[in-house]
């Protein structure tokens, strides 16, 4: 029987995709050219041998809804395992009391419902490669009530703002904080949990009871001091895309084939949906240098250091670098496009030229025809 | 249940001629196209005209085609009434039923047939790189009022030689049917895609069956006979690309054609999408050092060298100042540094070790062994 029930969970309201998030959940979003965020996550707990999985959504969830599916792409067994997507049935009174443990109450029966010993809970914008299985070997081993799993990173100052970090003593976290971005080294905390499914469902039954607002992590802080609460070291590769900035830096970094190692490994496939489309086209004009191209696409001018998702085609003669292109979009002949976000299904065909810098990327919107 | 047409793909050939590529598997099972398999298009083709219902008859080295043909999700053909049926020979009461023929291979099948009851049934063959939509070809039959549509291709009077050709009347109407005839008469080709109204099919085939003589072939037999028997037969005129890959010459050529800016093969419809397996793989990583023109390239792809004309298919790795021109490269395969391969066709998985240099530059070679690259 399987150990361990996952639930994805999702990030709080201060996370903020400037523009793409207006469209579709932050899980749907396109990353890497052929993947949505959700697909890594989803994949370490198939992979980590969880097939009885729970999806939580914030809000706009059809995008999210049309990927997943009935789970059979991720290789879950369409009989006995499930993916699950978990969607406000019940409106919050305001954004200030919807949180992750509104939601999960909602749906607690299903929790309730199933038979295995532990719950995972793991965010889909934290974007790493990891095996639950040997955190939950490690959550046995310590004996502890709940197992956090933290990364420390010596670039704190720079990325996960606003991530929370943990203080750990012993193997013990004895206190969680905000990253405020003042120091290079923290702890950080990848809102990955390991508990006791009972345990789970104790805590957020009464989590209302003491604050209507707490959220998971408030949950958790406010049990540091009477369970036990063990810290589990991730050493892998993590990133949290938490702001239009973020998802363009991620999504650049893995262009490099040797950095994108440190996330993919033959023997930990990440599922995603087939689209169906045709291999790459290169055209005889085509020059691409430095650049991540997923299936699709048609390419008949200049890239450099570019990601372009599926179905991309970039006209004659027009150059593109530094920018990430979401599946779909239109690049006309002659077009110039530098430091940018193209939304899915945009067509950039009258103006031009789209200049972004390094610190102000510049974007359009789905859909759009600019 | 009921189903007003079902197809049955003929996928028991060989495929000598292409060598070592058919040493292993089926010729639909061949590679084609960067991603795709040879019967992924007519099983593409009928999920696109929704058919519901696909028998697969396989017989030579059928382990691999009958596993991957037996996934009918691959082709949305997976809904609750429908599938994609492996249908080898299988050991019967009066001994092993081994297809002697393409007739024959239906004929055995007979039992399936019955059990959807269809009006017609689409035979098709495994062999064949093309876009069709067979739904439009059954609205022809019926509008016909035809017993039997053959789908015919006008090809060069010289290439006439080489194919059945239906000689016809001014209605399209097949009077007379020549398999490979040294003097053609017509340049219509059968494409080897038949539409049968299904009693006349079934009658037919119990007829041939027991007669020693037939070598119970569509083509030599039971065409033939359909007009002896002055049945209706009628040519549906199809245009568009069509290819029968018998050789490593014309597979070869045939990839290369997907090069052409023109895009002949309309791959890029999305409407009329080719389904093939889903390999999760990653995209595919263009270095700084590599240089791509007139390519078509898969998935999980690494490439940090030069790519002239030539598809590669997924997970092939192609390292710095390597080149690789006018080729097709099947999955997996690697070429190391300062390697050269030039009009070849590489096997699935092989390396190219560093610095060799692979390729006739006046013939197209399959690299199939690992002999061949040291």
């Amino acid at each position: 029987m399987i150990n361990a029930i996952g639930i994805v969970n999702f990030e709080d309201n201060s996370v903020s995709i400037k523009g793409m998030d207006q469209f579709r959940t932050l899980a749907a979003m396109s990353f890497l050219g052929r993947y949505r965020i959700i697909d890594f996550v989803l994949s370490n707990m198939v992979n980590s041998e969880i097939d009885h999985i729970n999806v939580m959504v914030k809000e706009k969830p059809r995008s999210l809804i049309d990927h997943l599916g009935d789970g059979s792409l991720y290789n879950i067994n369409s009989k006995r395992g499930f993916l699950r997507i978990l969607f406000p049935d019940d409106p919050a009174l305001n954004e200030t009391y919807f949180h992750d443990v509104y939601l999960m109450n909602q749906y607690l029966h299903e929790i309730q419902d199933t038979q295995s010993k532990y719950v995972v809970i793991s965010p889909s914008y934290m974007i790493m490669r990891i095996n639950y299985q040997d955190v939950i070997k490690a959550h046995e081993e310590s004996g502890a009530d709940i197992t956090c799993v933290y990364k420390s990173v010596t670039n704190a100052n720079k990325k996960f703002t606003g991530c929370k970090t943990a203080v750990i003593k012993d193997g013990i976290v004895t206190d969680i904080q905000r990253n405020k971005g003042t120091r290079k080294n923290a702890d950080i905390l990848t809102e990955t949990y390991v508990m006791d499914r009972e345990l789970f469902i104790d805590l957020i039954e009464k989590a209302p009871l003491i604050s209507p607002l707490y959220n998971l992590v408030d949950v958790i802080t406010s049990v540091l001091s009477s369970l036990k609460v063990c810290a589990y070291e991730y050493k892998g590769f993590l990133v949290c895309i938490n702001s239009l900035e973020e998802y363009y830096e991620a999504n650049m970094e893995m262009i490099d084939y040797d950095k994108a190692q440190e996330l993919f490994a033959d023997n930990w496939p990440v599922y995603t949906k087939t689209n169906d489309s045709h291999p790459a086209f290169y055209s005889k004009n085509a020059h691409a240098k430095h650049c991540l191209i997923a299936n699709g696409c048609v390419i008949s001018g200049e890239l450099e250091n570019c990601i372009l998702g599926r179905g991309v085609t970039i006209g004659k003669g027009a150059v593109v670098k530094n920018s990430v292109l979401l599946p779909d979009c239109y690049i006309a002949p002659m077009a110039h496009i530098e430091n940018a976000v193209i939304d899915k299904h945009a067509r950039v065909e009258r103006k031009l030229e789209i200049i972004g810098t390094e610190d102000r990327l510049a974007y359009v919107k789905r859909r759009d025809r600019v | 249940m009921k189903t007003e047409m079902l197809a049955m793909i003929l996928a028991g050939g060989r495929g000598t001629r292409l060598l070592d590529l058919t040493s292993k598997v089926a010729k639909p099972a061949v590679y084609y196209g960067g991603k795709y398999r040879i019967i992924d298009f007519p099983l593409s083709n009928c999920a696109n005209s929704n058919i519901g219902v696909v028998g697969v008859l396989t017989q030579y080295e059928s382990v691999l085609l009958n596993a991957y043909t037996a996934q009918g999700s691959r082709w949305g053909i997976d809904g609750r009434d429908n599938g994609v049926f492996v249908l080898p020979p299988r050991e019967k009461n009066e001994g092993f039923g081994k297809y002697r023929g393409t007739a024959d291979a239906i004929y055995q099948n007979i039992d399936f047939m019955d059990m959807y009851d269809p009006e017609y049934v689409l035979i098709l063959s495994g062999d064949h790189i093309y876009k069709m939509n067979y739904d439009k070809m059954l609205d022809f039959h019926k509008q016909q009022n035809a017993d039997v549509t053959i789908a015919g291709l006008e090809v060069t009077w010289e290439e006439a030689k080489r194919f059945g050709i239906m000689n016809t009347n001014e209605k399209d109407e097949i009077v007379e049917f020549e398999e490979k005839p040294a003097h053609p008469k017509n340049n219509l080709a059968s494409m080897g895609i038949y539409i049968f109204s299904y009693k006349a099919l079934r009658k037919a085939l119990i007829a041939d069956a027991p007669d020693e003589k037939s070598d119970h072939d569509f083509g030599k037999n039971i065409i033939p006979t359909f007009l002896n028997e002055g049945k209706k037969i009628v040519a549906y005129r199809f245009k568009g690309y069509w290819k029968d890959v018998g050789t490593i010459d014309s597979l070869w050529q045939a990839n290369m054609d997907l090069l052409d800016e023109n895009d002949l093969l309309n791959m890029e419809d999305d409407s009329w999408k080719i389904y093939t397996e889903d390999v999760p793989t990653t995209p595919q990583f263009i270095g700084k050092k590599a240089r791509i023109k007139r390519a078509y390239i898969n998935q999980g792809c690494v490439v940090n060298g030069t790519i002239e004309n030539s598809v590669l298919f997924r997970d092939c790795r192609i390292h710095k100042n390597a080149k690789v021109i006018d080729s097709v490269l099947m999955p997996e395969v690697v070429v190391e540094e300062g390697a050269v391969v030039r009009n070849c066709i590489v096997a699935e998985g092989l390396v190219i070790p560093a610095g060799a240099s692979i390729g006739d530059k006046d013939k197209i070679e399959l690299i199939s062994k690992k002999a061949q690259v040291k």
